[in-house]
């Protein structure tokens, strides 16, 4: 579950800036011939719903509608005790407390005849057949494809927001290791995320390549393992709806300034003396998800570039926040 | 395999032997995993899974990104794991090739839209109660996980009443607690608060708001121990206890052990609850037990935190040994706010089994 900071600061998110991206995706559902469009949320599926309203789910699920006229409306499965603190982290209209999310949304929507759904195909079968058995005139399409038509360029809040982000994983690695060397992955965890937890941050992930001799799959630790002599580290850190992610590899001369400053020609497939052929995957937050892999980033969009590199034998993970902007990939920070 | 996991699969074998099932199909996510964790041991970190798993124990577990699927070959080398750009679709397919075979699927609320809807899985029935038996009643071995994650719980909470000082702010509360559990090594933990007096009437995820003199101030830790939560909840003052926040605690208190008195195999859910909730209507405060106060009266914990059954008196579930679960009549009320106590316990034949060493009292500190 979420269980950093939430709160909803409206001078760093101003209800303008969520109102203008409700009105622009309002406008692409009407020119679609939709009458609403529904988003689906979780706290593994956030995303599309805090960008439009700020809210971020700890807990449980909901949809949000977005009619033809007037405020979003949250349907929620939470008790109508935490309607009071939804309505107090995010900017929306009226929020609907009920466990029948199907059901009590057929009856919103009655008389639609085309509507729209985020990831239609992710809905899940307790909210999607009441839904469907309670509006037997009207079309359910899949939205996914309008909703990422209208996500980017990411607006200047988000950009402040992600660099936010960004900044605070960096200092918290950095200062992780300012006065400690770490055998063991859970102190190093706690040194990190303690911080930025302190900082407030909304959530943080912290993963391993715990021994980069053996396996450089990234992964939570469930327990408490040894570092080996090469190890790499990456923060996925999330503030007011937006992640990033910060990755390092630790135990060898550290690469990852070098390969930040060499990140477009990298990413341009250019050839980088020293680096040999990186494997190269980029995120960024396209419909529900926080970050979901991408062959190439929308113009203008934030997101991570995940890199794995062999250099002199050795393999090097890095991970680095990055803005698409006028055609190039650069570092956000 | 972990010889929890091992344990599981024997268990779900024979669950599926027994009802004549060829393979199961399950679902999870970062939220809720724990059919499919049961199943494949794979708690899904950011994402969603699904998972196929048959009936001779062959395992395929389906995963979008290229990071999710090298985490799965490591920490479930006995599945075959396959990548896959769309998921629903992939899974489709693979149920499409299993011809005639019985295919069951589980949890039927979460099951994404795209697999229910296509023909593929028409033939697929709801094997969700199938799965829910399995949860319900515990291993020896899953029980002492739930034993482990209490004891975190328990240390937990002495880290939240030492971080709880006046004019520190609740997320920041939270900041030493999560701390701490990453130093254990856990790395999941659920966990609602609330601050303040007689305005506060319920929990919520941590907020601004700073920690003063006089405060109620509830939590519910639930750390996860190898995927199996233990929560524990407790009412602290900040400050002397008042006379009135003694008294109300006191019904808490009876209540708890009202229902617990009760618990043995055999009782049901709505008999725990109706307990704990003639406590409350005793002293005239039954409206508080009802949903516009109350959520549940304690719930099922395992592999998810809020594992049925509910305690509530409409629910009939029959309480099994080995049964996991929490007694919590957590409410409001009317005169000092929202208070909340309750602790992880296993049902046994003849009784139960606290796993928490904490007091049942209304904890305070410092001001």
């Amino acid at each position: 579950m979420r269980r950093g900071l939430l709160a909803w600061d409206a001078g760093e998110v101003p209800a303008a800036v969520l109102d203008a991206r409700v009105e622009k995706t309002r406008a692409a559902m009407i020119a679609t011939g939709f009458d609403a469009l529904l988003l689906y949320n979780n706290f593994p599926r956030p995303a599309a719903v805090s960008w439009l309203t700020h809210f971020v789910p700890y807990w449980s699920q909901g949809v949000l509608v977005l009619p033809a006229v007037g405020a979003p409306e949250y349907f929620v499965s939470l008790s109508k005790r935490v309607a009071g603190w939804i309505a107090e982290t995010s900017h929306m209209g009226e929020i609907v407390s009920t466990p029948r999310l199907g059901a009590d949304l057929a009856k919103r929507l009655g008389g639609a005849t085309k509507i729209g759904v985020l990831e239609l195909n992710r809905l899940p079968g307790g909210i999607a057949q009441p839904l469907i058995a309670g509006l037997p005139a009207a079309a359910l399409d899949d939205a996914t494809d309008l909703f990422r038509a209208v996500r980017h360029p990411a607006d200047d809040t988000e950009v402040a927001i992600s660099r936010k982000a960004a900044t605070l994983a960096r200092d918290c690695l950095d200062g992780a290791f300012e006065n400690a060397d770490y055998r063991q992955t859970a102190a190093l965890t706690a040194a990190i995320e303690g911080p930025a937890r302190l900082a407030g941050a909304e959530e943080v992930i912290v993963e391993f390549a715990p021994d980069l001799a053996g396996d450089t799959a990234l992964r939570r630790i469930d327990g408490d393992i040894a570092l080996g002599d090469r190890y790499a580290v990456r923060v996925s850190l999330a503030c007011k709806g937006h992640w990033i992610r910060l990755g390092r590899t630790y135990g060898a001369e550290r690469l990852d300034d070098w390969i930040a400053g060499s990140l477009s020609p990298i990413l341009d497939g250019e050839s980088v003396p020293g680096l040999g052929s990186p494997a190269v995957t980029l995120e960024a937050c396209m419909g529900s998800a926080p970050l979901t892999a991408v062959t190439e980033l929308p113009a203008g969009a934030v997101g991570t570039a995940n890199l794995a590199l062999s250099v002199g034998g050795d393999v090097h993970l890095v991970s680095i926040p990055v803005l698409s902007e006028d055609g190039t990939v650069s570092p956000l920070i | 395999m972990t010889p929890v996991h091992q344990e599981r699969r024997r268990r779900l074998m024979a669950a599926m032997a027994e009802a004549g099932c060829d393979a199961v199909l399950v679902y999870g996510n970062a939220w809720q995993c724990d059919y499919l964790r049961y199943v494949t041991d794979f708690p899904p970190v950011e994402g969603e899974a699904l998972a196929l798993f048959f009936s001779d124990g062959e395992t395929r577990l389906f995963v979008e990104s290229a990071a999710d699927a090298a985490r799965a070959r490591v920490e479930t080398p006995y599945a075959d794991i396959v990548q896959c750009d769309d998921l629903t679709e992939t899974v489709c397919t693979e149920i499409g090739r299993l011809g005639n075979r019985k295919v069951a699927s589980a949890p039927a609320t979460l099951m994404p839209y795209g697999i229910i809807r296509s023909d593929a899985a028409k033939d697929v029935e709801d094997g969700t109660s199938l799965i829910d038996r399995l949860l319900l009643v515990k291993s020896p071995i899953e029980i002492e996980a739930v034993r482990r994650a209490a004891v975190i719980a328990d240390r937990g909470y002495e880290v939240f009443m030492d971080a709880c000082r006046v004019g520190r702010a609740e997320y920041e509360l939270i900041a030493d607690i999560e701390t701490y559990f990453r130093e254990a090594g856990c790395p999941e933990n659920f966990m609602i608060l609330g601050s303040g007096g007689v305005e506060v009437r319920g929990m919520h995820p941590p907020g601004e708001r700073r920690i003063q003199a006089g405060d109620l101030v509830t939590t519910e830790l639930t750390p996860a121990v190898d995927g199996y939560y233990a929560q524990v909840c407790r009412t602290l003052v900040v400050g002397e206890p008042s006379r009135a926040q003694l008294d109300a605690f006191d019904v808490y208190i009876e209540a708890v052990e009202a229902g617990s008195a009760l618990l043995k195999a055999g009782v049901t859910a709505g008999e725990i609850a109706k307990a704990e909730n003639d406590v409350f209507r005793k002293y005239d405060l039954g409206i508080y037990c009802t949903s516009e106060y109350t959520r549940v009266r304690g719930h099922g914990v395992g592999l998810f935190v809020d594992n049925p059954p509910h305690i509530l008196e409409d629910v009939d579930t029959v309480l099994p040994a080995g049964a996991t679960l929490i007694v919590h009549p957590n409410t409001y009320h009317p005169e000092v706010g929202y208070m909340v106590l309750g602790e992880a316990t296993a049902v046994t034949e003849d009784g139960y089994e606290t796993f928490s060493t904490l007091p049942r009292k209304l904890l305070s500190v410092a001001a």
